[in-house]
């Protein structure tokens, strides 16, 4: 359980709870980061980073000098207006952050490519249902093996970092989704293994201490096994070519359209393609 | 460097204009698409090249203009547009907005004026050009298509003086698209355009003024004294070349320059460098100049173009001519 990073509200009363754990602390109003990493701080908690979900565009975001360094995850609903944006980058520079947003109106992912090809590294916001993978699997192309170097471009990076053609790799972290090292928790401290889970209210433990060493948690074991359901269906995803990478996360969406299996086997074609390129690429020892 | 044309539409129909195919020929949606844009940059910086020659069309009828030069620029770029200097009213406050604390020296404008006494100009246009040189004149440099040997150059000299634009004319002769029809300066006619563009000496001294030639200007038709002239007046900044210079359309298609746009087209996804690219259309310009030297007959044992002083004339000419005749060449020349 200890190792668990633990994605929880910047409630006072709740970090004063955590002391000396790590957490991902969740902010909506941005005029709280500045004093919620202060108070985080104080209490020795190690701040992984802080999710800050935004309703206003990247553009129109408030940006504060203070947060310059913090580990910012800042989710929006689009880029906004680029020359406002740009107007900004200055400051961005100086940021340890990412951002992570849905598909833009175009269909193209063109947002996520413009701040990848300006440094900033950027994630691709994935539902079930509202992707594009003809143009996702341009912007894995672009990201992994673009002409020139630029921001990472996630969950493909990741997967290129992780990926071993013998095992799964699972890119469900870089949304915080792995129970195997997230676990959510709201401002009551009640615990959950997923930010859905934590919305439906569906919590394995109402208190974090007292839920102990997980690998006895029911609930935990099942959710984490819960994997291998996807053998039971003849046809289900575990039966398809990119379950490797994917592991059923696009299983809803599958019934109608099963595009997601190019698009996976494609990413893992690309990261095998990106990774022979990267051996040949050692260099000899230099006298 | 190669230009990057961000749309092939255009607010004017130009009797010379090298690009009346492409304008007529262009979907109502050809316009470049930011992931193009993103590659064309990737693809440039690989190259590293900095300077981005935006062309049209019209570029500022792209709906993304702005942004993409903002773009750009914050990529490092310097950027020079091609534009006729026609757009609304509310379109230049745009881009006055979007563009004013840029530097000069990063964002230039070449402003393709047409005479208005010559050629056929709504008033609503001229004043239009009027308003873009007044608002963007410390950056513009004035250029200038030649297409009838009456041509005059009066009304450029007042633009320069009254809106404050470079002190350099970029002078373009107007040359023939093989297969089309346009009107451009025969062979013949080219003397007769020197004489009267150095007849503007005493002006050009006066206002000190630099008359800057684009490509396919022949060097033998200049006499020692207008060469000297020139040479002297402007640094000697001449080479009298053809050379592929490659423009990228919206559609990722690439040709060699504008006259030459329907032939050996290809995908700029076919190369992976721009290296490839220069070597291909290269390889293509030699092909043809073993064939034929230059414009004139002389070209073929000149001294001035065997030791590359001269390139022989702009290349459309001898593929235009070669299209009235039986196809006997070499097979990439009717490509």
């Amino acid at each position: 359980m200890n190792s668990h990073i633990l994605v929880c509200p910047g409630d006072i009363n709740l970090l004063n709870r955590l002391g000396g754990k790590t957490v991902v602390i969740r902010l909506s109003d941005f005029e709280d980061v500045t004093p919620t990493i202060e108070r985080a701080k104080h209490l020795q908690l190690d701040i992984k980073c802080i999710a800050l979900h935004s309703d206003i565009p990247v553009s129109d975001i408030p940006f504060n000098r203070d947060w310059e360094g913090e580990p910012l995850a800042v989710f929006a609903p689009d880029l906004g207006n680029l020359r406002d944006f740009i107007k900004k980058i200055a400051l961005l520079r100086h940021f340890n952050i990412r951002f992570y947003l849905p598909n833009d109106s175009g269909g193209c992912y063109t947002s996520h490519r413009i701040l990848s090809s300006l440094g900033f590294s950027v994630a691709v916001l994935l539902n079930d249902d509202g992707v594009n993978w003809d143009a996702l699997c341009d912007l894995m192309t672009y990201s992994l093996l673009g002409l020139v170097r630029h921001a990472p471009i996630e969950p493909f990076q990741y997967v290129t970092a992780q990926y071993d053609r013998n095992r799964h790799t699972d890119y469900a972290s870089v949304y915080f989704e792995d129970p195997t090292s997230f676990l959510h928790l709201d401002g009551e401290g009640h615990v959950a293994l997923s930010p859905d889970e934590l919305r439906r209210g569906s919590f394995i433990g109402v208190n974090v201490d007292e839920i102990g060493d997980l690998s006895g948690n029911v609930e935990y074991v099942k959710r984490i096994e819960s994997w291998r359901n996807f053998f039971l269906e003849t046809n289900g995803c575990a039966y398809c070519q990119g379950w490797r990478v994917c592991l059923g996360k696009f299983a809803q969406g599958r019934k109608n359209n099963s595009s997601c299996k190019d698009f996976h086997v494609e990413l893992m074609d690309v990261v095998e393609q990106y990774q022979t390129m990267k051996d040949k690429n050692k260099t000899v020892w230099q006298p | 460097m190669p230009n990057i044309l961000l749309t092939q539409r255009c607010v004017r129909s130009c009797p010379y204009c090298f690009a009346n195919k492409h304008m007529s020929d262009s979907a109502p949606d050809d316009i470049l698409s930011w992931e193009d844009l993103i590659y064309i940059a990737d693809f440039m910086e690989a190259a590293k090249e900095r300077r981005f020659p935006i062309l049209g069309g019209e570029p500022t009828l792209h709906p993304d203009f702005n942004d993409m030069l903002i773009y750009l620029l914050e990529r490092n770029f310097d950027i020079n547009v091609f534009t006729s200097g026609i757009m609304t009213n509310e379109k230049l406050e745009e881009a006055d907005l979007a563009l004013r604390d840029v530097p000069p020296e990063r964002l230039s404008f070449t402003c393709n004026l047409n005479d208005p006494e010559k050629t056929h100009s709504p008033l609503a246009e001229v004043e239009s050009v009027k308003r873009f040189l007044k608002v963007f004149g410390n950056r513009v440099t004035a250029g200038f298509n030649i297409y009838r040997s009456d041509f005059k150059l009066d009304f450029i000299f007042r633009y320069i003086n009254e809106f404050g634009l470079n002190r350099t004319v970029r002078l373009g002769i107007a040359h023939p698209i093989p297969g089309k029809k346009n009107k451009f300066i025969k062979p013949e006619d080219i003397k007769a355009i020197y004489n009267r563009l150095l007849s503007y000496i005493p002006v050009f001294e006066r206002l000190r003024i630099k008359p800057g030639l684009d490509c396919g200007f022949p060097l033998c038709l200049l006499d020692d004294a207008q060469l000297g002239w020139l040479y002297r007046f402007t640094g000697g900044k001449y080479d009298f070349g053809c050379a592929p210079v490659v423009d990228i359309g919206p559609d990722m298609k690439i040709w060699s320059c504008f006259p030459l746009s329907s032939f050996h087209t290809k995908s700029l996804f076919e190369f992976n460098t721009l290296k490839e690219v220069y070597d291909y259309y290269s390889r293509i310009h030699d092909i043809i100049r073993t064939e034929v030297g230059g414009i004139f007959e002389e070209c073929d044992n000149c001294n001035f173009r065997e030791e590359g002083l001269c390139r022989g004339g702009c290349l459309a000419h001898s593929l235009s001519n070669f299209r009235k005749e039986h196809p006997l060449r070499m097979k990439e020349i009717y490509m």
